[in-house]
């Protein structure tokens, strides 16, 4: 059966329903991003081959408790953060993103669609040019957001935060980026 | 000469060959219904043990009349924020800070600001107690079946703390009226245990302090500054008529 066009979802689906082979065509969809993702989450290609093989793993081993109805893409996302931070955690034993004061409150979400896509295209220059200066939180949400075109809601699904604290973080990470590059005065 | 097993170098080829090979498996549908049940099923227990807890620190404070301090001006609110029992209120806090984060493995928890989901949780403890110490017999039971020895010892021992002795160190004194004076009157020193030697405190009419309102048998809630005996209080109040137990027996 050619599945190379259907939607990650039916492919799950059909996964979960037992055709195992299928989830390759989900890997091979998504190598390349997560790879991606975790490089310029981890800043360190060494360890990105084996965590991504983990995250498959976990995947499908869990790809039960996927719902169909939902984007398959958040969902393996969210899998990928949890392994990414286990392993930043790991390197530097320091509990990463605890305290969240940022999840404490309410932050409003504005989101011009306009704005987004001028906006998008020039930071998404410059994340992919480099994030070594940035904070792994910061790197997290700057990929998802310019290098994987997440909606806010798909990010807050993720990170398992408000979509208000997506906004607050965003805006402060871009506020970094550009600080690092004014730093070492490159042109943004 | 031994051989390693060739692997492949892409992560997709490698997972598809342990997929192949039965080495990896997918987790049952049931395995997350029980996950999420097992989760949910904790998340009740640990709120219905942060209600029982905040019940029984509501039902401590009616029993032992230490509400009555709220109506002694702010001398009165500063000595029940002293005698407050602190301890459980911190542990019941531990508890839905503990909920907060059962719950925030879920879309509808995590999707709003954890301040929200923790002022609901404590809203929600709140009202619940309160409405479980005051319109319920519910520990009043619980306690006379302590009395009774009825209980398993940790719920037992737990339930025989809830009566306090007069905390006299923080100037309160709780007591029946045993006798009345042109300027003062006499309650016994009541704390809340079988002995007959707990000794006896001479209250002084506060100014303006209706006398007509006490009668020999009353039980009162004092609050002063003692000296050797002798209480000058800021507030007075009757926790229970006499003629109040008359009529209820």
């Amino acid at each position: 059966m050619q599945m190379q066009d259907s939607p990650d979802e039916a492919i799950a689906a059909l996964v979960k329903q037992g055709d195992a082979e299928q989830f390759g065509v989900l890997m091979e969809r998504y190598q390349g991003k997560l790879m991606r993702y975790g490089r310029k989450f981890l800043s360190d290609g060494e360890d990105v081959k084996d965590i991504v093989q983990d995250v498959f793993i976990q995947s499908y081993k869990n790809i039960q408790s996927f719902d169909t109805k939902q984007r398959f893409s958040p969902w393996i996302y969210r899998i990928a953060h949890n392994a990414f931070v286990n392993e930043l955690r790991r390197k530097s034993r320091r509990p990463f993103g605890i305290p969240d004061f940022d999840t404490l409150l309410a932050h409003s979400v504005y989101e011009d669609p306009a704005q987004v896509e001028r906006d998008r295209a020039d930071m998404k220059k410059l994340v992919e040019r480099g994030l070594e200066e940035l904070r792994p939180g910061e790197r997290e949400i700057l990929v998802l957001f310019y290098l994987e075109e997440f909606s806010y809601k798909e990010i807050a699904d993720v990170l398992a935060i408000p979509m208000g604290t997506v906004s607050v973080r965003l805006s402060r990470a871009k506020k970094a980026l550009r600080k690092a590059y004014d730093a070492l005065n490159l042109s943004v | 000469m031994t051989t390693t097993p060739m692997t492949p170098e892409n992560p997709k080829d490698a997972v598809l060959e342990k997929i192949r090979a039965g080495a990896v498996r997918m987790r049952p549908r049931l395995y997350f219904v029980l996950k999420a049940l097992t989760v949910a099923v904790v998340a009740v227990l640990v709120l219905a043990l942060s209600i029982f807890l905040a019940s029984f620190i509501f039902f401590s404070v009616r029993l032992n009349a230490t509400d009555s301090l709220l109506a002694f001006g702010s001398r009165g609110f500063a000595t029940f924020l002293q005698i407050f029992p602190w301890p459980f209120a911190l542990l019941d806090l531990a508890l839905i800070f503990l909920l907060e984060w059962l719950l925030r493995r879920f879309r509808f928890a995590y999707s709003r600001p954890m301040l929200y989901i923790l002022i609901v949780l404590i809203a929600v403890v709140t009202s619940v107690s309160l409405l479980v110490a005051s319109g319920t017999r519910f520990h009043d039971r619980l306690l006379e079946h302590a009395d009774r020895d009825e209980l398993p010892l940790p719920l037992g021992a737990f339930y025989e703390g809830a009566r306090e002795k007069s905390p006299s160190d923080f100037g309160v004194f709780r007591g029946e009226v045993i006798e009345i004076r042109e300027a003062t009157f006499v309650i016994s020193n009541d704390d809340n245990d079988a002995d007959s030697d707990d000794g006896m405190w001479e209250i002084a009419y506060p100014d303006g302090y209706e006398r007509e309102d006490l009668e020999v048998g009353d039980r009162v809630f004092v609050a002063g500054d003692e000296d050797e005996g002798a209480v000058s209080p800021y507030g007075i109040k009757v926790i229970h008529h006499r003629e109040d137990e008359e009529n209820d027996d």
